[in-house]
Protein backbone atom coordinates (compact mmCIF):
# COMPACT_ATOMS: atom_id res chain seq x y z
CA UNK A 1 0.00 0.00 0.00
CA UNK A 2 1.14 3.46 -1.07
CA UNK A 3 2.15 6.32 1.62
CA UNK A 4 -0.66 8.32 -0.33
CA UNK A 5 -3.62 5.69 0.41
CA UNK A 6 -3.09 5.29 3.80
CA UNK A 7 -3.24 9.14 4.15
CA UNK A 8 -6.26 8.93 2.37
CA UNK A 9 -7.66 6.46 4.61
CA UNK A 10 -6.48 8.64 8.03
CA UNK A 11 -8.16 11.50 6.13
CA UNK A 12 -11.65 9.26 5.52
CA UNK A 13 -10.83 8.53 9.29
CA UNK A 14 -10.16 4.60 8.65
CA UNK A 15 -9.11 2.48 11.94
CA UNK A 16 -7.82 0.27 8.97
CA UNK A 17 -5.40 3.00 8.24
CA UNK A 18 -3.83 2.07 11.87
CA UNK A 19 -3.67 -1.68 10.71
CA UNK A 20 -1.80 -0.60 7.60
CA UNK A 21 0.51 1.73 8.48
CA UNK A 22 1.80 -1.12 11.26
CA UNK A 23 2.02 -3.54 8.76
CA UNK A 24 4.13 -1.07 6.25
CA UNK A 25 6.15 0.72 9.40
CA UNK A 26 5.64 -1.47 12.59
CA UNK A 27 9.17 -3.55 12.15
CA UNK A 28 11.39 -0.32 11.54
CA UNK A 29 9.08 1.37 14.12
CA UNK A 30 10.11 -0.92 16.80
CA UNK A 31 13.17 -1.30 15.78
CA UNK A 32 13.53 2.80 16.33
CA UNK A 33 11.81 3.01 19.51
CA UNK A 34 13.63 -0.41 21.38
CA UNK A 35 16.77 0.85 20.60
CA UNK A 36 15.74 3.71 22.34
CA UNK A 37 14.06 3.10 25.47
CA UNK A 38 15.74 -0.81 25.97
CA UNK A 39 12.94 -2.88 26.08
CA UNK A 40 10.02 -4.01 24.13
CA UNK A 41 7.11 -3.24 26.26
CA UNK A 42 7.67 0.27 26.50
CA UNK A 43 9.01 0.10 22.73
CA UNK A 44 5.43 -0.72 21.70
CA UNK A 45 3.37 1.69 24.20
CA UNK A 46 5.61 4.30 22.24
CA UNK A 47 4.88 2.91 18.40
CA UNK A 48 0.98 2.58 19.78
CA UNK A 49 1.48 6.78 20.90
CA UNK A 50 3.25 7.58 17.96
CA UNK A 51 0.34 5.48 15.75
CA UNK A 52 -2.26 7.65 17.88
CA UNK A 53 -0.50 11.39 17.27
CA UNK A 54 -0.19 10.49 13.56
CA UNK A 55 -4.09 9.66 13.67
CA UNK A 56 -4.73 12.93 15.36
CA UNK A 57 -2.46 15.15 13.41
CA UNK A 58 -3.63 13.76 9.76
CA UNK A 59 -5.80 15.63 8.76
CA UNK A 60 -5.32 18.32 9.17
CA UNK A 61 -1.13 17.27 8.08
CA UNK A 62 -0.48 15.58 4.83
CA UNK A 63 2.90 15.04 5.21
CA UNK A 64 5.23 14.06 2.15
CA UNK A 65 7.33 12.38 3.39
CA UNK A 66 5.10 9.99 5.34
CA UNK A 67 7.80 7.82 6.97
CA UNK A 68 9.74 10.40 8.26
CA UNK A 69 6.81 12.19 9.74
CA UNK A 70 6.25 8.75 11.53
CA UNK A 71 9.52 7.79 12.46
CA UNK A 72 10.05 11.75 13.76
CA UNK A 73 6.96 11.43 16.18
CA UNK A 74 8.38 8.21 17.19
CA UNK A 75 11.61 9.48 18.01
CA UNK A 76 10.40 12.65 19.81
CA UNK A 77 8.01 9.88 21.69
CA UNK A 78 10.62 7.43 22.58
CA UNK A 79 13.08 10.08 23.78
CA UNK A 80 10.49 11.65 26.28
CA UNK A 81 10.31 8.05 27.33
CA UNK A 82 13.82 7.23 27.77
CA UNK A 83 13.75 10.76 29.75
CA UNK A 84 11.35 9.38 32.28
CA UNK A 85 12.46 5.80 32.67
CA UNK A 86 16.01 6.94 32.77
CA UNK A 87 16.74 6.93 36.29
CA UNK A 88 16.54 2.67 35.85
CA UNK A 89 19.35 2.89 33.96
CA UNK A 90 18.45 0.42 31.11
CA UNK A 91 20.53 -0.70 28.76
CA UNK A 92 19.50 0.48 25.59
CA UNK A 93 21.87 1.48 22.04
CA UNK A 94 20.66 5.23 23.67
CA UNK A 95 22.62 5.08 26.19
CA UNK A 96 25.85 4.23 24.06
CA UNK A 97 25.02 6.63 21.76
CA UNK A 98 25.12 9.12 24.51
CA UNK A 99 28.25 8.03 26.09
CA UNK A 100 29.62 7.82 22.71
CA UNK A 101 28.90 11.55 21.35
CA UNK A 102 29.87 13.31 24.82
CA UNK A 103 33.71 13.74 23.78
CA UNK A 104 32.95 15.33 20.53
CA UNK A 105 30.47 18.24 22.24
CA UNK A 106 31.47 21.51 23.95
CA UNK A 107 31.07 20.77 27.75
CA UNK A 108 30.08 24.51 27.99
CA UNK A 109 26.58 25.00 28.70
CA UNK A 110 25.82 28.22 26.85
CA UNK A 111 26.49 27.36 23.77
CA UNK A 112 23.27 26.82 22.94
CA UNK A 113 22.53 30.30 23.85
CA UNK A 114 24.98 32.12 21.88
CA UNK A 115 24.37 30.06 18.41
CA UNK A 116 20.66 29.60 17.31
CA UNK A 117 19.25 26.24 17.31
CA UNK A 118 18.08 27.07 13.73
CA UNK A 119 22.08 27.86 12.86
CA UNK A 120 23.15 24.66 14.52
CA UNK A 121 20.56 22.68 12.70
CA UNK A 122 21.62 24.44 9.72
CA UNK A 123 25.31 23.88 10.09
CA UNK A 124 24.64 19.60 11.00
CA UNK A 125 23.13 19.54 7.52
CA UNK A 126 25.69 21.21 5.76
CA UNK A 127 28.07 19.21 7.70
CA UNK A 128 25.80 16.09 6.46
CA UNK A 129 26.28 17.70 2.71
CA UNK A 130 30.13 16.95 3.29
CA UNK A 131 29.89 13.26 3.28
CA UNK A 132 29.69 10.83 1.30
CA UNK A 133 26.07 8.99 0.85
CA UNK A 134 27.80 5.79 2.59
CA UNK A 135 29.13 7.50 5.62
CA UNK A 136 25.98 9.83 5.76
CA UNK A 137 24.08 6.87 5.74
CA UNK A 138 26.09 4.85 8.53
CA UNK A 139 26.24 8.29 10.80
CA UNK A 140 21.90 8.95 10.41
CA UNK A 141 21.23 4.92 10.70
CA UNK A 142 23.22 5.05 14.04
CA UNK A 143 22.37 8.84 15.72
CA UNK A 144 19.27 9.00 14.00
CA UNK A 145 17.78 6.06 14.08
CA UNK A 146 19.99 4.46 17.08
CA UNK A 147 20.76 1.21 15.48
CA UNK A 148 23.30 -0.91 16.74
CA UNK A 149 26.85 -1.25 15.14
CA UNK A 150 25.61 -5.00 14.43
CA UNK A 151 22.62 -4.07 12.84
CA UNK A 152 24.10 -1.37 10.37
CA UNK A 153 26.74 -3.60 9.49
CA UNK A 154 24.12 -5.91 8.97
CA UNK A 155 22.09 -3.67 7.08
CA UNK A 156 24.51 -2.54 4.70
CA UNK A 157 26.56 -5.70 4.34
CA UNK A 158 29.97 -4.46 6.31
CA UNK A 159 31.91 -5.64 9.12
CA UNK A 160 31.54 -3.95 12.30
CA UNK A 161 34.58 -2.58 12.59
CA UNK A 162 34.29 -0.67 9.38
CA UNK A 163 30.94 0.21 10.65
CA UNK A 164 33.17 1.70 14.01
CA UNK A 165 35.96 3.16 12.05
CA UNK A 166 33.39 5.07 9.63
CA UNK A 167 31.77 6.36 12.85
CA UNK A 168 34.67 7.19 14.62
CA UNK A 169 36.24 9.18 11.43
CA UNK A 170 32.80 11.11 10.86
CA UNK A 171 32.75 12.25 14.77
CA UNK A 172 36.27 13.89 14.62
CA UNK A 173 35.23 15.15 11.16
CA UNK A 174 31.92 16.66 12.76
CA UNK A 175 34.15 18.09 16.00
CA UNK A 176 36.44 19.76 13.57
CA UNK A 177 33.63 21.15 11.02
CA UNK A 178 31.89 22.70 14.16
CA UNK A 179 34.58 23.88 16.14
CA UNK A 180 35.93 25.65 13.14
CA UNK A 181 32.52 27.67 12.87
CA UNK A 182 32.70 27.91 16.58
CA UNK A 183 30.03 25.45 18.03
CA UNK A 184 32.17 23.34 20.07
CA UNK A 185 35.23 23.13 21.79
CA UNK B 1 25.88 21.11 25.11
CA UNK B 2 24.83 18.10 26.33
CA UNK B 3 24.80 14.50 24.20
CA UNK B 4 21.04 14.31 24.67
CA UNK B 5 20.22 17.32 23.34
CA UNK B 6 22.47 16.55 20.46
CA UNK B 7 20.72 13.49 19.81
CA UNK B 8 17.26 14.91 20.38
CA UNK B 9 18.23 18.38 18.04
CA UNK B 10 18.71 15.39 15.75
CA UNK B 11 15.19 15.27 14.92
CA UNK B 12 15.31 18.88 13.65
CA UNK B 13 17.14 17.40 10.61
CA UNK B 14 15.38 17.83 7.07
CA UNK B 15 13.48 15.32 6.22
CA UNK B 16 15.50 14.15 2.85
CA UNK B 17 18.24 12.78 5.08
CA UNK B 18 15.64 9.81 6.59
CA UNK B 19 14.36 9.48 2.86
CA UNK B 20 18.05 8.96 2.18
CA UNK B 21 18.78 5.99 4.44
CA UNK B 22 15.43 4.41 3.59
CA UNK B 23 15.64 4.85 0.12
CA UNK B 24 19.71 4.57 -0.31
CA UNK B 25 20.34 2.51 -3.11
CA UNK B 26 23.52 0.65 -4.21
CA UNK B 27 25.52 0.67 -7.23
CA UNK B 28 24.41 -2.25 -9.71
CA UNK B 29 25.76 -5.44 -10.25
CA UNK B 30 29.03 -5.65 -12.57
CA UNK B 31 29.27 -8.91 -14.54
CA UNK B 32 32.49 -10.39 -13.83
CA UNK B 33 34.03 -11.90 -16.40
CA UNK B 34 37.09 -14.62 -15.69
CA UNK B 35 39.17 -13.24 -18.37
CA UNK B 36 38.63 -9.58 -16.51
CA UNK B 37 39.66 -10.81 -13.59
CA UNK B 38 42.38 -12.42 -15.14
CA UNK B 39 43.72 -9.46 -16.72
CA UNK B 40 43.30 -7.71 -13.47
CA UNK B 41 46.01 -10.15 -11.59
CA UNK B 42 47.91 -10.00 -14.07
CA UNK B 43 47.61 -6.56 -14.81
CA UNK B 44 48.85 -5.80 -11.22
CA UNK B 45 51.73 -7.98 -11.47
CA UNK B 46 52.91 -6.23 -14.43
CA UNK B 47 52.66 -3.09 -12.87
CA UNK B 48 54.10 -3.92 -10.03
CA UNK B 49 57.84 -4.92 -11.58
CA UNK B 50 59.36 -1.77 -12.22
CA UNK B 51 58.02 -1.02 -8.55
CA UNK B 52 60.18 -2.76 -7.02
CA UNK B 53 63.15 -2.28 -9.72
CA UNK B 54 62.43 0.90 -8.67
CA UNK B 55 62.91 0.77 -5.09
CA UNK B 56 65.37 -2.42 -4.37
CA UNK B 57 68.90 -2.28 -5.59
CA UNK B 58 68.38 -5.58 -7.02
CA UNK B 59 66.96 -6.44 -10.30
CA UNK B 60 63.02 -8.48 -9.67
CA UNK B 61 64.31 -12.10 -10.12
CA UNK B 62 60.74 -13.28 -9.96
CA UNK B 63 60.04 -10.95 -13.06
CA UNK B 64 62.13 -13.04 -15.48
CA UNK B 65 60.69 -16.15 -14.13
CA UNK B 66 57.18 -15.07 -16.41
CA UNK B 67 55.50 -12.59 -13.86
CA UNK B 68 53.08 -13.57 -10.90
CA UNK B 69 50.57 -14.38 -13.15
CA UNK B 70 51.57 -17.22 -15.80
CA UNK B 71 49.37 -15.18 -18.91
CA UNK B 72 48.98 -18.26 -20.63
CA UNK B 73 46.90 -20.28 -18.43
CA UNK B 74 44.45 -17.44 -17.57
CA UNK B 75 43.77 -16.60 -20.92
CA UNK B 76 44.75 -12.34 -20.49
CA UNK B 77 46.71 -11.08 -23.17
CA UNK B 78 48.38 -7.50 -23.10
CA UNK B 79 45.77 -6.19 -25.29
CA UNK B 80 43.10 -6.71 -22.22
CA UNK B 81 45.31 -4.81 -19.86
CA UNK B 82 45.01 -1.46 -18.49
CA UNK B 83 48.23 0.38 -18.97
CA UNK B 84 48.35 1.96 -16.16
CA UNK B 85 47.65 0.57 -12.25
CA UNK B 86 46.49 3.46 -9.69
CA UNK B 87 46.38 2.96 -6.06
CA UNK B 88 43.26 5.50 -4.97
CA UNK B 89 44.28 8.80 -6.10
CA UNK B 90 48.27 8.42 -5.99
CA UNK B 91 48.16 6.20 -8.96
CA UNK B 92 50.94 4.14 -7.57
CA UNK B 93 51.43 1.14 -5.34
CA UNK B 94 52.63 2.15 -2.60
CA UNK B 95 51.95 1.11 1.68
CA UNK B 96 49.28 3.29 3.85
CA UNK B 97 49.68 5.72 6.81
CA UNK B 98 51.03 4.15 9.87
CA UNK B 99 49.20 5.84 12.14
CA UNK B 100 46.92 4.86 14.66
CA UNK B 101 43.92 4.98 12.05
CA UNK B 102 45.32 2.81 10.17
CA UNK B 103 43.45 0.13 8.53
CA UNK B 104 41.32 -1.06 5.22
CA UNK B 105 39.66 1.88 5.77
CA UNK B 106 42.38 4.17 5.21
CA UNK B 107 41.59 3.89 1.36
CA UNK B 108 38.53 5.46 2.15
CA UNK B 109 39.66 8.46 4.36
CA UNK B 110 42.94 9.23 2.66
CA UNK B 111 42.42 8.45 -0.69
CA UNK B 112 38.47 8.53 -1.52
CA UNK B 113 38.02 5.44 -2.77
CA UNK B 114 35.02 3.94 -1.61
CA UNK B 115 35.47 0.13 -1.48
CA UNK B 116 32.78 -0.43 0.93
CA UNK B 117 29.50 -1.94 -0.11
CA UNK B 118 27.38 0.61 1.24
CA UNK B 119 23.69 0.10 1.75
CA UNK B 120 21.23 -2.85 0.49
CA UNK B 121 19.07 -1.99 -1.41
CA UNK B 122 15.85 -3.55 0.20
CA UNK B 123 12.48 -2.76 -0.61
CA UNK B 124 9.01 -4.18 -0.68
CA UNK B 125 7.50 -6.91 -2.51
CA UNK B 126 4.04 -6.11 -2.57
CA UNK B 127 3.32 -9.34 -4.73
CA UNK B 128 5.09 -11.73 -2.10
CA UNK B 129 3.56 -9.34 1.09
CA UNK B 130 1.66 -12.12 2.51
CA UNK B 131 4.19 -14.88 1.15
CA UNK B 132 4.29 -17.82 4.01
CA UNK B 133 7.35 -19.98 4.71
CA UNK B 134 7.61 -22.61 7.31
CA UNK B 135 11.25 -22.38 8.80
CA UNK B 136 13.05 -25.26 10.20
CA UNK B 137 16.19 -23.73 12.19
CA UNK B 138 17.69 -25.51 14.76
CA UNK B 139 15.58 -28.63 14.52
CA UNK B 140 12.69 -26.14 14.89
CA UNK B 141 10.27 -24.56 13.40
CA UNK B 142 9.32 -21.28 12.60
CA UNK B 143 6.20 -19.64 10.94
CA UNK B 144 8.49 -17.10 8.48
CA UNK B 145 7.05 -14.38 6.88
CA UNK B 146 7.73 -12.51 3.43
CA UNK B 147 9.49 -8.90 4.82
CA UNK B 148 11.11 -7.96 1.60
CA UNK B 149 14.16 -9.12 -1.00
CA UNK B 150 17.53 -7.65 -1.11
CA UNK B 151 19.14 -6.85 -4.75
CA UNK B 152 22.64 -7.18 -3.60
CA UNK B 153 25.87 -7.07 -5.90
CA UNK B 154 28.06 -7.77 -2.95
CA UNK B 155 26.58 -10.67 -2.03
CA UNK B 156 26.23 -12.24 -5.56
CA UNK B 157 22.62 -13.09 -5.06
CA UNK B 158 19.22 -11.79 -4.95
CA UNK B 159 17.95 -12.49 -1.61
CA UNK B 160 14.62 -13.07 -0.10
CA UNK B 161 14.48 -12.03 3.47
CA UNK B 162 12.09 -13.58 6.14
CA UNK B 163 11.11 -13.14 9.84
CA UNK B 164 10.41 -16.52 11.73
CA UNK B 165 7.99 -16.34 14.27
CA UNK B 166 7.31 -19.26 16.49
CA UNK B 167 3.90 -19.34 16.78
CA UNK B 168 3.81 -20.88 20.19
CA UNK B 169 5.72 -18.86 22.17
CA UNK B 170 5.88 -15.91 19.85
CA UNK B 171 9.91 -15.91 19.97
CA UNK B 172 11.26 -14.43 16.98
CA UNK B 173 13.87 -14.76 14.36
CA UNK B 174 14.73 -12.09 12.83
CA UNK B 175 16.49 -11.60 9.22
CA UNK B 176 16.47 -14.88 7.37
CA UNK B 177 17.74 -14.61 4.12
CA UNK B 178 17.49 -17.03 1.33
CA UNK B 179 19.17 -17.02 -1.63
CA UNK B 180 16.45 -16.10 -4.27
CA UNK B 181 17.62 -18.53 -7.25
CA UNK B 182 19.04 -21.83 -5.25
CA UNK B 183 16.95 -21.35 -1.87
CA UNK B 184 20.82 -21.43 0.21
CA UNK B 185 20.13 -20.00 3.79
CA UNK B 186 22.17 -16.42 3.79
CA UNK B 187 21.82 -15.89 7.24
CA UNK B 188 19.61 -14.95 10.12
CA UNK B 189 19.66 -13.84 13.65
CA UNK B 190 17.76 -14.77 16.27
CA UNK B 191 17.07 -13.15 19.76
CA UNK B 192 19.26 -15.30 22.09
CA UNK B 193 16.43 -15.92 24.51
CA UNK B 194 15.07 -18.16 21.95
CA UNK B 195 16.17 -21.67 21.99
CA UNK B 196 17.25 -23.58 25.12
CA UNK B 197 17.66 -21.58 27.78
CA UNK B 198 21.54 -21.01 28.88
CA UNK B 199 22.98 -23.42 31.86
CA UNK B 200 24.01 -21.96 34.55
CA UNK B 201 27.31 -23.71 33.37
CA UNK B 202 27.41 -22.53 30.16
CA UNK B 203 29.45 -24.70 27.08
CA UNK B 204 33.05 -24.08 26.50
CA UNK B 205 34.40 -22.42 23.46
CA UNK B 206 35.59 -25.37 21.90
CA UNK B 207 32.67 -27.05 22.69
CA UNK B 208 30.94 -24.32 20.85
CA UNK B 209 33.28 -24.45 18.07
CA UNK B 210 32.56 -27.82 17.63
CA UNK B 211 28.72 -26.78 17.16
CA UNK B 212 29.53 -24.67 15.04
CA UNK B 213 31.42 -26.47 12.54
CA UNK B 214 28.78 -29.12 12.74
CA UNK B 215 25.84 -26.70 11.59
CA UNK B 216 28.42 -25.50 8.96
CA UNK B 217 29.42 -28.55 7.80
CA UNK B 218 25.05 -29.50 7.01
CA UNK B 219 24.59 -26.02 6.13
CA UNK B 220 27.16 -24.71 3.64
CA UNK B 221 27.83 -26.60 0.41
CA UNK B 222 31.75 -25.96 0.33
CA UNK B 223 32.72 -25.42 4.21
CA UNK B 224 36.23 -26.90 3.10
CA UNK B 225 37.38 -23.89 1.13
CA UNK B 226 36.59 -22.03 4.27
CA UNK B 227 39.51 -21.64 6.90
CA UNK B 228 38.81 -20.43 10.41
CA UNK B 229 39.42 -16.80 11.56
CA UNK B 230 39.33 -15.55 14.81
CA UNK B 231 36.57 -16.19 17.65
CA UNK B 232 35.33 -13.55 19.93
CA UNK B 233 33.58 -14.46 23.67
CA UNK B 234 30.64 -12.40 23.70
CA UNK B 235 30.72 -9.93 26.12
CA UNK B 236 27.10 -9.41 27.18
CA UNK B 237 25.69 -12.63 26.57
CA UNK B 238 26.95 -15.88 27.08
CA UNK B 239 27.75 -17.22 23.82
CA UNK B 240 30.49 -17.25 21.20
CA UNK B 241 31.12 -15.76 17.71
CA UNK B 242 33.14 -17.77 15.29
CA UNK B 243 34.60 -15.96 11.68
CA UNK B 244 35.56 -18.46 8.83
CA UNK B 245 36.70 -16.75 5.84
CA UNK B 246 37.06 -18.46 1.90
CA UNK B 247 40.28 -19.32 0.94
CA UNK B 248 41.31 -19.12 -2.74
CA UNK B 249 45.19 -20.68 -3.56
CA UNK B 250 45.99 -19.37 0.02
CA UNK B 251 44.64 -16.00 -0.23
CA UNK B 252 42.22 -14.63 2.17
CA UNK B 253 39.06 -13.80 0.36
CA UNK B 254 35.90 -11.16 1.44
CA UNK B 255 33.61 -14.18 1.37
CA UNK B 256 33.13 -15.33 5.06
CA UNK B 257 30.97 -17.06 7.54
CA UNK B 258 30.14 -15.58 11.02
CA UNK B 259 28.25 -18.14 13.36
CA UNK B 260 26.89 -17.52 16.79
CA UNK B 261 26.15 -19.92 19.43
CA UNK B 262 24.81 -19.41 22.72
CA UNK B 263 26.36 -21.04 26.12
CA UNK B 264 23.99 -23.60 25.58
CA UNK B 265 25.05 -24.69 22.22
CA UNK B 266 21.86 -23.13 19.72
CA UNK B 267 23.17 -21.25 16.40
CA UNK B 268 21.72 -17.59 17.41
CA UNK B 269 23.36 -16.01 14.23
CA UNK B 270 24.44 -17.10 11.02
CA UNK B 271 25.75 -14.95 8.02
CA UNK B 272 27.36 -15.56 4.93
CA UNK B 273 28.92 -12.35 3.82
CA UNK B 274 30.13 -11.84 0.00
CA UNK B 275 28.99 -14.88 -1.01
CA UNK B 276 29.43 -15.76 -4.52
CA UNK B 277 31.61 -12.25 -5.02
CA UNK B 278 34.90 -14.40 -6.22
CA UNK B 279 32.83 -17.04 -8.09
CA UNK B 280 34.70 -15.86 -10.90
CA UNK B 281 37.72 -15.25 -10.08
CA UNK B 282 40.67 -17.64 -10.89
CA UNK B 283 43.62 -16.70 -8.26
CA UNK B 284 44.71 -20.61 -8.91
CA UNK B 285 47.34 -19.11 -11.56
CA UNK B 286 48.95 -16.34 -8.85
CA UNK B 287 52.28 -16.52 -7.84
CA UNK B 288 51.75 -16.23 -4.02
CA UNK B 289 55.67 -16.13 -3.06
CA UNK B 290 55.83 -13.10 -5.97
CA UNK B 291 53.34 -11.52 -4.77
CA UNK B 292 54.29 -11.30 -0.85
CA UNK B 293 57.85 -10.51 -2.19
CA UNK B 294 56.28 -7.75 -3.68
CA UNK B 295 55.22 -6.41 -0.34
CA UNK B 296 57.94 -7.57 1.78
CA UNK B 297 60.47 -5.90 -0.45
CA UNK B 298 57.72 -2.66 -0.50
CA UNK B 299 57.14 -2.71 3.44
CA UNK B 300 61.17 -2.84 4.36
CA UNK B 301 62.22 -0.05 1.71
CA UNK B 302 59.65 2.74 2.58
CA UNK B 303 59.75 2.15 6.44
CA UNK B 304 62.65 -0.37 7.55
CA UNK B 305 64.45 3.29 9.16
CA UNK B 306 61.38 5.04 10.33
CA UNK B 307 58.93 2.13 12.19
CA UNK B 308 59.35 -1.31 12.93
CA UNK B 309 57.48 -3.07 10.81
CA UNK B 310 57.81 -6.65 12.21
CA UNK B 311 54.97 -8.87 10.09
CA UNK B 312 53.14 -8.97 7.45
CA UNK B 313 49.39 -10.38 7.46
CA UNK B 314 48.17 -12.84 4.56
CA UNK B 315 46.96 -10.97 1.72
CA UNK B 316 43.50 -10.71 1.10
CA UNK B 317 41.68 -9.97 -1.91
CA UNK B 318 38.85 -7.51 -1.50
CA UNK B 319 36.30 -6.22 -4.44
CA UNK B 320 34.86 -2.80 -5.22
CA UNK B 321 31.12 -1.79 -5.70
CA UNK B 322 31.75 -1.48 -9.33
CA UNK B 323 33.49 -5.02 -9.11
CA UNK B 324 36.99 -4.31 -9.11
CA UNK B 325 39.54 -6.36 -7.47
CA UNK B 326 42.31 -5.33 -5.09
CA UNK B 327 44.56 -7.34 -2.96
CA UNK B 328 45.72 -5.62 0.17
CA UNK B 329 47.95 -6.85 3.16
CA UNK B 330 48.02 -5.59 7.06
CA UNK B 331 51.24 -5.19 8.62
CA UNK B 332 52.06 -4.91 12.21
CA UNK B 333 53.85 -2.10 12.88
CA UNK B 334 56.11 -0.98 15.95
CA UNK B 335 55.40 -4.60 16.98
CA UNK B 336 52.03 -3.74 18.53
CA UNK B 337 48.67 -4.90 17.30
CA UNK B 338 44.99 -4.04 18.01
CA UNK B 339 43.42 -5.17 21.74
CA UNK B 340 41.17 -7.63 19.36
CA UNK B 341 43.87 -8.77 17.47
CA UNK B 342 42.46 -8.11 14.51
CA UNK B 343 45.08 -5.61 13.20
CA UNK B 344 42.90 -2.44 12.69
CA UNK B 345 44.80 -0.21 14.74
CA UNK B 346 48.41 0.17 14.93
CA UNK B 347 48.76 -1.60 11.47
CA UNK B 348 49.15 -0.18 7.84
CA UNK B 349 47.39 -1.47 4.76
CA UNK B 350 49.24 -2.00 1.38
CA UNK B 351 46.69 -2.21 -1.56
CA UNK B 352 47.40 -3.28 -4.77
CA UNK B 353 44.08 -1.57 -7.21
CA UNK B 354 43.31 -1.73 -10.69
CA UNK B 355 41.03 0.60 -11.97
Amino acid sequence: MSDQEIINMLFARLEESLAAMDAKYGKSCRTIAVNIVGNEQDAEECVNDAYLAVWNSIPPENPNPFAAFLFKILRNIAMKKHRTTQTQKRKCVFEELIAEIEPFLASDETVESQIEQKELARMREEFLDTLSPENRTVFMRRYWFSESYAEIARAMGISENSVSTRLMRTREKMKKYLNERGVLV
Amino acid sequence: MKPEKFLEAMNEIDDKYIEEVRNYKMKKRFPIKRTIAAAACAALVIGTFPLINHFTSTPAGTGTTGGIIDAGTTGGTEDTLPTVIKLGESGEFTAYDMGGHAGVSNLNANHTVEFSVGDINHFVDESKANERKIIEINGRTWAGRYNFSVDSPYYGCDMDHYSGVNPLTWEKIFHITYNRDTGELIGFTANKVCFTNIPETPITQDEAYEKAIEFLNKTVTDMENYVFDYSIESKSVNGYKFEFYKSINGIKTMETITVEITGAGDISEYFLRGCGATENVDLSALNMDALNKVIETKVNTIYKDTFDVTSTSKITLNRLEDGTFYFYCITTVNGRTSEDGELQQESSVIAVMVN
